[in-house]
């Protein structure tokens, strides 16, 4: 049980890691530090962050339903949510491309549907997933994604690109 | 099998899962977080991740529905 214990929390540490992740660019061939990143890649990075989180939520959904720590109810509900988040992904993923104020309309609300479902997920993991440890942190990747849509939605606007 | 001993497997699969996912995506997020000096480039690369991973990520869930009896959603 203690090599359990410890692979555990370096799952958890390694989990810290990722979240705390800054973009940078390379330093020149001068070796003078690089530019900042634009705002569209902070944009972009930001969704690359989405997609890491969710897969990393299928997986842990999936581990915990073999586990016996999510109800195949539970499973069903909570899966298929996701499925619904990642295709929604899938539509804003292309518009973050090269947004236009044109594509602001769009762009809020496939944001505001991220952020519908990510909330019944958490509600539907609160109730389902029996383990403590893989629950919080399953609905910390799974709020994670609503944090990080209300940050693409800021950037693009403090940067002028959308209203 | 005994009940300690069943529980202690049942939490080495979730570990096992839960640490997998973790080194995975730590080196996902470390190539994704160093720019290079093309914008477009970098950008272009994100679109092209983000979409394998989106795929990836249906197909993994839609495996386990299918193992489960569930319909593809």
């Amino acid at each position: 049980m203690k090599k359990i214990a410890s692979r555990f929390v370096c799952a958890v540490l390694l989990l810290a890691l990722v979240s705390c992740a800054t973009l940078h660019r390379q330093p020149n061939a001068n070796g003078t530090p690089g530019a900042p990143p634009t705002s569209l890649e902070t944009v972009n990075y930001n969704n690359a962050q989405i997609a890491i989180h969710n897969r990393a939520i299928a997986k842990a959904i999936i581990a915990v339903n073999q586990a016996g720590f999510l109800e195949p109810a539970y499973f069903d509900s909570l899966s298929a949510a996701q499925i619904k988040v990642t295709r929604i992904h899938e539509l804003l993923t292309p518009l973050l491309k090269n947004p236009t104020p044109a594509d602001g309309p769009a762009i809020r609300a496939l944001l505001g549907q991220l952020q519908q479902i990510t909330s019944d997920m958490v509600n539907i993991g609160n109730v389902g997933i029996k383990n403590d440890q893989s629950k919080a942190a399953a609905l910390n990747d799974i709020r994670a994604i609503s944090s990080l849509g209300g940050v693409i939605l800021s950037t693009l606007v403090t940067a002028g690109v959308i209203k | 099998m005994n009940l300690a001993a069943a529980v202690a497997l049942k939490l080495a699969a979730l570990v096992a899962a839960l640490t997998a996912i973790t080194v995975e995506d730590l080196n996902a997020i470390k190539q994704e977080s160093t720019l290079g000096p093309d914008v477009a480039a970098n950008i272009e690369n994100f679109q092209t991740s983000v979409q394998a991973i989106d795929q990836d990520t249906i197909d993994q869930l839609n495996a386990a529905r299918k193992a489960q009896g569930l319909a593809e959603a």
